[in-house]
Parts: structure tokens; sequence; C-alpha cells
């Protein structure tokens, strides 16, 4: 248990997290900024100079879908994703609300495992079939490659706070066995 | 349990082919985009009954209306797996660009040009049926309810002449709409159908151009004050199968199911004319101006929006496509 | 049918293990998907088009908005202003929470947001002037959700996009019933602030003395933003997205160079923060399409309409069913996902018995609303006291009373007198 305590301590502050989360930052950051800017031109493109620029919302679209994805992925890596976690405020028992918890992450990975799976099918599927968008004809590719991106992020992160979760679980039943 | 008798239907072994299945009731699932009072969605279970009747209830339909199984897209991605068996949904240029000469403005000038090049057997139907065949689905018929024009509040200057005038349209998100628009010399400004009535109660365009008569009555009569029937373009859907469930029918089904769309489509173009008459009069009823065009007026307008934008939309939909276009309006000429 | 009750059992039971929504909701899907021998277009496809929209897009540029108007200090001036206004009453204060709330929903689609920014400006007033801290936690965390019913509002842009309804008139729907609730909710405090013997403010200041002009004359660039948001949105000329986008680019010259609340240097972070907010969200709603799509595939509204009528057909019973239900929902999780499995559950019934769905939308965000304060999943209540600095314990009994005499009272009427919530968005032609 010492050992995979070590590990987990080691991981979470490890330079590839470090890395991760500088990318991160920045595709939020440049996504946010594209997305204003492109906006705020639509407003001025037509009040104006009258004009209308046909596929904008094209770009808008793939932009933020960008950050949709980098955004929930950084959201795991602060573990805020959303939740209603039940267990914590009823139940008092700390070993019960750990075992719980350790659960809800093995659950969790499961489902961002499949997610994983089906993101390739949808990568692998858009290069027998190529699909654009109407206007600009961007490929839809480009948009759906983030989800892959951003669900390995996410499974990474995930399988981090099954390690937390594994430790705490670890520590809960030695303090038991000492008292 | 009332859930695995579909999940056969969509998702069942390939070998119900064989026609010895035919006891178990097929269950098909069907899209429609408009809610189901409306017409087009009544036209899709007129079809559903024809299928239930022709196969003696082997092959019955489970409708799901008003896209509540999700939007366009999702629904061609579901004809092309199979998860969804027949849409009647506006297939757009997504999966290939040819889909769109369908929409070139000016593509039939009048109801005979219409009902020639959107059944089988004009060139540019087949072409979108073998661009549709290539992703996996079927083209059973082309539901074309009537030719388009221009509503607005405000009456624009000539209308009439392909001078340029000043307050801006609505076009829906397309290249081809826009430059259409441009050489009739209106502005435009592109934006989602779901933005367009109160963006021209509120003076953002003056109107907006791609519905029937009966369409703007619908849903743009209590904030425009005219309706230019131009027959910019046609209001069409696609009755589609996916290739996968078309697969899983037995011949004598697979003639009961094209029977039946060809039945409805073909009640739809008759009926046509009619329905715009009809249109005009409840226009003229809720006090909206229809602002006629001689029929010199309209073909000139059109003759000039496909001289200046057809020739360029070749390097988009491709020769091909636009042969087939020159060659389907040579043979109604005739 | 079976399997939609057993995937709501495991969507159910993973919420209550602590399971992340998003992932909650797609372990559900997987569920749906094995059993029901799904095909791929089932499953990524159907997420991705339900978020690839431009309507939602209203949701990342409002909660960008919200990130820089928060940072640039807009809420104390806004304060400031109603202060001056309310300030002379016994309990006066209490009117001023609930009045700064309302006003700055009208900048900000979040109850958090609107939680965090007037409470944290609030609470030291609110002690100073000798309320007690139960009481003030509890009108804080009870006024943050008008910042939900007072447009723009992120329930309501999620709302509009499950039930296909437009956007503006499900934000026109919930005006009245959010500004009559900031008045109840603003009362009932006065009388239990007046109940502990609180006195007027020493110090006020009205509004038409010459300090008053001045204060009020700092505010106005801030006291402009709600105008340039719902003038711009409701005179027609920009979108909700646009909106958002025009009053960032206001708000930053604004919070660096008149207010002072950040620098240039702190925009980057910003970004970062509100595009993560930004990503749960979005990725939540993702997971949430792909297993609404199966029970709408299933049928489930159709199933529950079908056992509703069993018991009753009577339309005044069936909405006080559908508000018991939210109640319930609203206890256990968080507005945004009850909204998101109640919606396409309910629309179809509210429809079925003659319930305009703008009514239904009204309905529905007074409903999640007070969903936010009410326990044990009562995330504004947690955090107004803790902005305040008690134990949420403490703000309990005043936080009933709220709900008693003015939650409730206004989800009634809200229910029963359609006009209450169809007046404005028919003035406007929805
Ligand atoms: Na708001
Ligand atoms: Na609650």
């Amino acid at each position: 248990m010492e050992k995979l305590d070590a590990f987990t301590r080691y991981l979470g502050n490890c330079g590839l997290f470090h890395f991760f989360d500088a990318i991160q930052k920045w595709v939020l950051v440049f996504t946010g900024i594209i997305v204003f800017v492109l906006t705020i031109a639509t407003v001025f493109l037509r009040y104006v100079l009258t004009m209308n620029v046909l596929g904008l919302d094209e770009i808008i679209l793939l932009v933020i879908f960008w950050q949709y994805f980098i955004g929930a992925a950084q959201g795991s890596r602060e573990d805020s994703q959303i939740k209603a976690d039940m267990v914590s405020t009823v139940v008092k028992n700390k070993t019960v609300v750990a075992w719980c918890h350790l659960l809800a992450r093995i659950i969790e990975c499961g489902v961002i495992g499949v997610c994983i799976k089906w993101s390739i099918d949808y990568i692998l599927k858009d290069m027998s079939v190529m699909p654009y968008t109407v206007v600009l004809s961007i490929p839809l590719v480009l948009s759906h490659a983030v989800m892959l991106v951003g669900f390995a992020l996410m499974l990474l992160y995930h399988i981090y706070w099954l390690l937390t979760e594994l430790v705490n679980v670890g520590t809960l039943k030695k303090e038991e066995q000492q008292a | 349990a009332c859930g695995s008798s579909k999940a056969e239907a969509s998702a069942g072994d390939g070998d119900s082919t064989s026609g010895d299945t035919a006891a178990d009731s097929i269950v098909l699932k069907m899209s429609t985009a408009q809610p189901e009072e409306h017409i087009a969605s009544q036209t899709a279970l007129r079809f559903a009954d024809l299928i239930e009747q022709g196969t003696n209830g082997a092959v019955t339909v489970k409708m799901y209306f008003a896209n509540s199984l999700g939007a366009q897209d999702v629904i061609v991605q579901g004809l092309m797996d199979g998860s969804i068996d027949l849409s009647l949904e506006f297939i757009d240029s997504t999966y290939n660009p040819v889909f769109e000469v369908q929409s070139l403005p000016f593509i039939a000038s009048n109801f005979d040009e219409m009902e020639y090049i959107f059944s089988p057997g004009s060139q540019v139907y087949s072409l979108v049926d073998k661009g549709f065949s290539d992703i996996g689905i079927k083209l059973l018929g082309v539901y074309c309810e009537g030719l388009t024009g221009v509503s607005c509040k405000n009456m624009p200057e000539s209308y009439n002449t392909w001078d340029q005038k000043k307050e801006p349209i609505r076009v829906w998100n397309s290249a081809v709409a826009k430059a259409g628009m441009t050489a009739m010399g209106y502005n435009t400004v592109a934006m989602t159908w779901s933005d367009t009535y109160s963006s021209i109660q509120t003076g953002i365009v003056n109107g907006s151009v791609g519905q029937t008569s009966l369409g703007v009555y619908t849903n743009l009569r209590d904030v425009v004050n005219y309706f230019i029937p131009y027959n910019f373009g046609a209001e069409f859907v696609h009755l589609a199968m996916s290739s996968t469930s078309w697969g899983k029918l037995t011949a004598d089904q697979q003639k009961v199911v094209q029977d039946a769309a060809t039945q409805v489509c073909k009640e739809i173009f008759d009926s046509a004319e009619q329905t715009e008459a009809d249109g005009f009069a409840m226009l003229k009823e809720a006090g909206i101006e229809v602002l006629e065009l001689s029929d010199a007026d309209r073909s000139a307008i059109a003759q000039h929006v496909r001289e200046e934008v057809w020739p360029a939309q070749e390097e988009i939909l491709g020769k091909e496509a636009m042969d087939a276009i020159y060659a389907d309006l040579k043979a109604c000429a005739k | 049918m079976i399997h939609v009750g057993i995937a709501i059992a495991i969507l159910m039971g993973s919420l209550l293990l602590g399971v992340s929504i998003p992932f909650a909701f797609g372990a559900g899907t997987i569920y749906m998907y094995t059993m029901l021998g799904g095909t791929f277009a089932t499953t990524l496809p159907v997420g991705f088009n339900g978020i690839n929209t431009m309507v939602l897009l209203a949701i990342p540029t409002f909660i960008m908005a919200g990130g820089f108007i928060e940072k640039g200090k807009v809420g104390d001036e806004l304060v400031s202003v109603v202060e001056m206004l309310v300030g002379r009453f016994r309990g006066g204060l209490m009117l001023a929470v609930s009045y700064a709330s309302a006003i700055f929903g009208a900048i900000c689609g979040s109850a958090a947001a609107t939680c965090s920014c007037i409470g944290s400006i609030m609470a030291p007033k609110l002690k100073m002037a000798g309320y007690s801290k139960g009481l003030s936690a509890a009108l804080i965390s009870s006024s943050a959700p008008l910042g939900l019913l007072i447009p723009p509002s992120s329930l309501m842009i999620m709302y509009a996009w499950v039930s296909g309804e437009s956007v503006l008139a499900c934000f026109l729907s919930t005006v009245i019933p959010g500004v009559c609730l900031a008045t109840l909710l603003g009362v009932v405090g006065m009388i239990l602030a007046q109940r502990e013997g609180v006195q007027p403010l020493e110090n006020w200041v009205p509004i038409y003395s010459a300090p008053g002009l001045k204060k009020t004359w700092h505010a106005t660039p801030a006291l402009l933003l709600p105008v340039i948001i719902l003038g711009g949105i409701y005179g027609g000329v920009m979108t909700p997205t646009e909106a958002a986008c025009v009053s960032t680019l206001y708000c930053i010259p604004v919070a660096i160079y008149i207010y002072r609340g950040m620098k240039w240097s702190d925009a980057p972070e910003i970004l970062k923060e509100t595009g993560t907010t930004t990503g749960v969200i979005m990725v939540m709603l993702f997971f949430v399409s792909m297993l609404s799509r199966y029970f709408i595939y299933e049928d489930l509204p159709g199933a529950l309409v079908d056992m509703i009528y069993l018991f009753t057909t009577n339309k005044n019973v069936i909405l006080l069913m559908m508000n018991v239900f939210m109640i319930i929902m609203g206890m256990l999780m968080d507005d945004g996902s009850a909204l998101l499995l109640s919606t396409p559950i309910l629309v179809p019934i509210a429809k079925e018995i003659g319930v305009s769905p703008i009514h239904f939308a009204a309905i529905l965000g007074v409903n999640l609303g007070m969903g936010n304060v009410t326990p044990p999943c009562a995330p504004m209540l947690y955090l107004g006291a803790r902005v305040v600095g008690t134990d949420a314990s403490h703000s309990m009994k005043p936080t009933l009373l709220l709900i008693l005499f003015a939650w409730l009272p206004t989800l009634l009427v809200v229910t029963y007198v359609p006009g209450f919530s169809l007046w404005l968005p028919n003035i406007f032609g929805f």
C-alpha cells in the first residue's frame, strides 16, 4: 500500500501531468479567444459592413468542440466533474463511503474505456466516408478526433483518482485494524 | 420486453432476407422532421398504411415525429448503419457535395420541370440515387411540396428584375442559395430557420427566401406583408430507407415499399399546383399581398440566375451533375 | 420497457455512489446499447450532433462573460445602488440582497455565480448591520436562483434545447415569476429580520443626495451591462450568444480601467476556468443526449403518460403530480441534471394535458430553481452558508420559512395561472 501511495503521489506530480496541464490550459485559452473574436466579428460585419460571411458558424463549432472536450478533461484533472454524491452526505461510516467512491471510480473508468473504443470507431468511420461541413467543407473528423483525445485524457485522470481512492480505502482499513 | 421486438427489427441477423421469416412481423422505425399534424408527417402516415396493407401486416412502421430521434445528421447516420429504417427528412451534402444539386436556385422554374427533375427517370434523380446508395441509403422518392419564393415585410424595389435591392433577406446556410439571391439583387443574411421569425419581426432582415406560399402562411404570416412567387427552389425532402433495412425485406415486401413511396410522392406532385393556389388564397385572406410575376419576368430572372450562378457550381458539384441538370431541362423543354 | 427501468436504476445507483453525472448517464447508455443490440449511430454520433449546435453556444459564451463580470467587481457597483434604494427600511438589506441578485441575474446565467458574487459583497454588510448569520445565509442562498429566472439563464437554454422551444420565449417566461419571487423573498426576509430586532442602517445614503448621485454615476458603467444584454437580445439586435460576447468585450475594459477588479494578465486564468466549466457542462449534455435518445426509442414518455392516466385525467392533479416529481428530483440532484432528466419525460405529458411548453418552462424553472435550496442536495444552501461563514444547519430554518412563504406560493401561482408566465412571451409574439 505504501508503494501504491508513493506511486499515486508521483503520478499526480509528474512531468507528463504538468505538460498536459499546460497544453490543456492553452487550448482552453485559445479556443475561448477564437470563439469570442469570431462572434464579435459576426456582429461587426453585420452592422458595420452590412456583410454576412457564410460558414463562420462552422469554424466556431469546430473550435468550441475542442473546448468542450479539453475542458471536460481539465474538469477530470481537477475532479470538478458535476456529481450528485449522496453517499457522503447520508452515510456517516467512512469505510463504506470510501468503498462506494472506489466503486464509482471503477464505473467511471469502464464507461470512459467504452467511449474510447467508440471514438476510435467514429474516426475509422470518418476515414471511410469522409463527411464534410456543408458550407466550408471542413472535414468533420477534425471535430470527432477531439473526442478520442478528450476521453483518453479523462481515462488517465480517472485512473489517477481510482488509485487515490484505492489508497484511501487501504489507509482506512489499516486505521481500523490498529484501532 | 417491448424493446426486444424493435431491436430485432433493426439489429436482427441478416438471414431474415430469405423470406422464411415472414411470420415475424418486421417493425420499421421511421423519422420525420415535422410534427404529426403537418402534411409531410401525414404523408408519412399514409405511406406507412400502404406498407402495412400491402404486406398484410408483416411489415409495420413505427413513427417518430418532429425529429424526436434527433436532428437530420443523426437520422442520416442512423440510416447509414440501419438503426433507423425510414426517414422523411432533407439529407444535406455532408457526405457528398453532389446532393446539393437539388438545391440549385431555379433548378425548376415551373411545376412541370419540378416533377420531371425530382422524379425517378431524370438524370438528376439517378445521380442523387447513386450517391445515396454509396453511403448505404436507398432513395425511395423525393417528396416535393412545391416551389418557393421570397416573403417580406416591406416591398422590395423592382422585385420583378434583378436590380440591386436594399433590405436584406434571410437565406439558409448554403453558398448556392446565397449566390442565387445575390444574383437576383438581394442582400442576404444567413441564419437558422428558428431565428427567422423574430429577425423579421425586429427588422434584422426584411424577409425570408425558401418557403412555399403555404409555408409562409403557416410560419410567417404574422410578420410579413408580401409574398413573391419566384419559384426560387423546390421545397422538398427525401423519402429514404436504410440499405441495411431494405436488404432485410423480401422481394415482394421491397416492391410494396417502393410502390407505396412512388404513390405518395406522385400524389404530392399532383396536388402541388393546387396547394400553391390554396396558399395564395390563404395569404390574401390574411392580408398578405402576393406580388404576381408575369411568366416572361419569371423566366427572365430564372435564366439570369442560372447563367450567373450555375457555371461556378461545376467546381463543387462536378461536371457530371451539371450535365445531368442541363440534359433534364432540355428533356423538359421538349 | 424493463430495460428502461434497469437503465434508470443504473443511472440513479451510479449517481448515489458518487459517479460523475456524465459517466452515470454513460453507464445507462452502455447498458441500453448492449441490451438493445445498438449500432454505432446510436452512440457517439447522437451525443456529437446533440451538442454540436449554435443554440448551445450561448452557454459557453455566458459562462465566459460571467467569469469576467465576477472578477471585474461589477457586482459591488450594482449592490451599492440597490442599497441606496431600499436601505432606509428596517430590514431593508434583505430586499437589497434579493433585488441585487435579480439585477445581477440579468447579466449572469448561473445561480452559483450570483450566490458567490452578491453573497460575498453583502455578507460583511449584513453582519455589520446586525443580521444573524443564519438569516443572512438563508436569504443569500434563496436569492441566488433568481439568476436562473431572470434572463439570460443557462437552465432555460438547456430547457429550450431539450424541448425544442425558442430560447427567447423560455427566457421571457420566468421574468415575471422571477421579479415577484425577488420581492416576496425580500419582504419575507424583512419580516424575519424585524423579528430578529435589526435596526435601520445608520449610515444610509439616499440616492438623491450628493454622495448618492456620485455613487450612482460611478456605478453607471456596471448598470449598463444588463441594458446591453437584455436590450441587445430583445431589441432584436443580437442573438444571446452574441450578446454574451459583446458584454464581455464591454466588461473587460470597464473591469480593468474603471473598477480595477482585474488585470490583463488575469485573462488567461479566467479563460481557463470558464473553459473548464463549459467542458464539464457540455460533456454532461453530450452523455445526456445519448441516454435520452434511448428513452425516446423505447417511448418512455408515452409509457409514463399511460401510467398517469391510470390514476387520474384531471389536468390540475397531473400538474400537481409533476411538481411533486420535480421537487423530489430537486432534492436529489442539481438543477441541471434534474432538468435534463425531467424535460424529455414531462414536456410530452404537459403537451398532452394542454399545458404549453413555454408555460411549463416557467413551472420547471421556478421548481428546479427552488431545488437549489432543498436538502439533501442543496448546492446554494451550502454555498450561501460558506460565503457567510456559517454552518448550513443554522440557515436551514429561515430557508424553510422562505421556501414556505416565498418559493411555494410563487410556484403555485406559476403552475395554476398560465398568464403569469405567458403574458410577457405573448407580448413579444411567441
Ligand atoms: Na440570469
Ligand atoms: Na435540492
